[in-house]
């Protein structure tokens, strides 16, 4: 029913760690839909890290081909690249990320002052968002003044600022008690059903039962 | 520094040369050498007709020591004899209500004195002595004028400001002297030095009987020389400042780039969290090009500060030694200043520079890993 938005074919990643090569990924065939929540599970070391990058243009694979809604992303050039992880996907971190010397309003405006939009726009949408993660009462507070699920309540909003087909969330509840992680896992459950594609990598089981559709690492491998 | 020697220089006297007759060490047309050269009133009137570049020609008569008295105070002297023109010549200016020695003085043998004022301090306050009586061995002459208080006169042989000055006809009708100490000559234009002061030794040469190529028989000097040498040793003061500045810059740059590689390193997780979200690379590069800009315009402003305090400070000290006020009394030039930022401008794109691509350069991953 929706059409694909990641299609990877054979990929492979080679880490050359001094004199020994390591396959973080061994020929990864692998396509998502747009609108999916999808949860990539397995052991630490199974190269879901590794394969997160790939999908979040931070690393470039040794072979094979990734195209991102049509885009052949292998083939292009650093300020290309920015601008797609600007645009096209929106990262949500275990440790949250945010800038420490910045508000909660000003994290989430800078993806949107790095792709260039006027202040009046930015300042609208900041607005919006933080109201769409119930955090608007805390728009003027810097993160070492808030509790990690708000952190990460700020990180979900930053990453939907230049509204992103893809959301990324890497262990996005992996530093959380398991109730304010339920309640990050909604807040993403909530926007996979407005429409986005999540991609979200977690050990936690709880989590991962809660997506559509899990992907199994092993050993830089899919296991179906 | 080289604004006030060229200062020293013009309290000289623009374009001066001075003659003084010596002693011949080249026998010449069956004379033999060492013979005196003595130059008197005749030698003033030869190069006057002979010599239409110059602006004047003046005997100077010249004696130390001799008694002077004045309100029951006693003290040797230097004692000049000039005509009417030496005063310009020289740029001899009297302080207030005073005058310098004049035409009239001399074609009447006026018993007048214009005293430095270190010489009229021996006597008199300086605020009312013009008018006064000074007994010069027994004769009393009037007190004319004073001599503005020179500091640091690069001037030939003694302190101006311990000189005093009479009419020549006076000294001569006085004292007896026939022969001049020295001649005084200006001359119009300063690029004529090496052409007249040639002339001024074969003119001399021919009515003394000297070869114009004996170097001892009369001793030429002119302020165009020491302007020449003074600038020499300027150039190397300036080439050594320059240098000592140059590695200050380049050490500066060299901390600033120290600073900007600790500055981005610190902060490698923030960068890689700016270059996931999607920075470009410029505007990475960019904002740590500002930052180390505004690093580098604090210190100037920081700097540029102290230095004009320090140079205000130093300045308030009343110093005695002439030495350390021409040190002390420094001036921030602003060619220097506006120089300096150029470079400090350079040195600071690329103290900033190489951090920055380093910093663009960066691979997000590394910092996003690990916590």
């Amino acid at each position: 029913m929706n059409k694909p938005i990641i299609k990877i074919n054979n990929i492979t990643k080679i880490y050359n760690t001094g004199k020994a090569s390591v396959a973080a990924l061994k020929n990864v065939n692998l396509i998502m839909n747009s609108g999916d929540l999808n949860a990539i599970v397995g052991p630490s070391g199974s190269g879901k890290s590794t394969l997160m990058h790939i999908l979040g243009c931070l690393d470039q694979p040794t072979s094979g081909s990734y195209f991102l809604d049509d885009l052949e992303v292998s083939a292009l050039n650093p300020n290309k690249l920015a601008e797609i992880r600007n645009r096209k996907i929106g990262f949500v971190f275990q440790s949250f990320n945010l800038l420490p010397y910045l508000n909660a309003f000003k994290n989430v405006e800078l993806p949107m002052i790095f792709a260039g939009i006027n202040k009046y726009d930015r300042k609208k949408r900041v607005d919006e968002l933080l109201d769409l993660v119930e955090m608007s009462a805390r728009a003027l507070h810097k993160p070492t003044e808030m509790s990690g699920g708000e952190q990460q309540r700020i990180a979900v909003a930053r990453s939907l600022a230049n509204d992103p087909e893809i959301i990324l969330a890497d262990e996005p509840t992996g530093n959380l008690d398991s109730k304010i992680g339920d309640s990050i896992m909604n807040l993403f459950i909530n926007l996979w059903q407005t429409g986005k594609t999540i991609i979200m990598i977690t050990h936690d089981p709880k989590v991962a039962d809660k997506c559509e559709r899990k992907i199994k690492l092993l050993d830089g491998e899919i296991k179906k | 520094m080289k604004d006030r020697l060229g200062d020293t220089i013009k309290r000289i006297g623009d374009n001066i040369i001075m003659v003084r007759g010596r002693r011949t060490s080249i026998p010449y047309r069956g004379l033999a050498g060492r013979r005196k050269i003595a130059l008197d009133q005749d030698d003033v009137a030869l190069l006057k007709t002979s010599l239409p570049e110059l602006k004047y020609v003046g005997g100077v008569y010249k004696s130390w020591g001799k008694k002077a008295m004045a309100e029951k105070k006693e003290a040797d002297i230097e004692i000049t004899g000039v005509d009417g023109g030496y005063g310009l010549a020289r740029y001899l200016m009297p302080i207030q209500n005073g005058r310098f020695i004049n035409l009239r003085d001399v074609s009447e043998k006026k018993r007048v004195i214009f005293m430095g004022c270190d010489a009229a301090e021996k006597f008199f306050n300086l605020n009312d002595a013009v008018g006064k009586t000074l007994l010069v061995q027994n004769v009393p002459f009037t007190i004319i004028g004073l001599l503005e208080k020179k500091e640091l006169s690069a001037s030939f042989g003694s302190d101006e400001n311990s000189r005093t000055y009479i009419p020549s006809s006076t000294f001569a009708a006085l004292y007896g002297n026939i022969y001049y100490d020295r001649l005084i000559i200006s001359i119009k234009n300063p690029d004529d030095a090496e052409y007249v002061q040639q002339r001024i030794r074969n003119i001399l040469g021919s009515k003394h009987s000297f070869n114009p190529d004996d170097e001892t028989a009369i001793k030429i000097r002119n302020t165009m020389e020491m302007t020449k040498k003074l600038g020499s040793v300027m150039l190397g003061f300036q080439v050594l400042l320059g240098f000592i500045g140059g590695i200050t810059l380049m050490i500066s740059g060299v901390g600033l780039a120290n600073i900007m590689y600790a500055s981005i390193k610190q902060r490698t997780r923030e960068i890689g969290v700016k270059i996931a979200i999607g920075a470009q690379p410029d505007q990475i590069r960019k904002q740590i090009i500002v930052e180390s800009f505004f690093f580098s315009i604090a210190g100037g402003c920081l700097g540029g500060l102290m230095a004009f305090m320090i140079i205000t400070l130093l300045s308030q000290f009343p110093l005695s030694n002439k030495a350390l006020q021409f040190f002390m009394n420094a001036r921030l030039s602003f060619n220097v200043w506006i120089a300096t930022s150029i470079v400090l401008v350079i040195i600071t794109f690329l103290a900033g520079y190489f951090p920055a691509k380093t910093a663009s350069q960066q691979n997000p991953i590394d910092s996003l890993r690990y916590e």
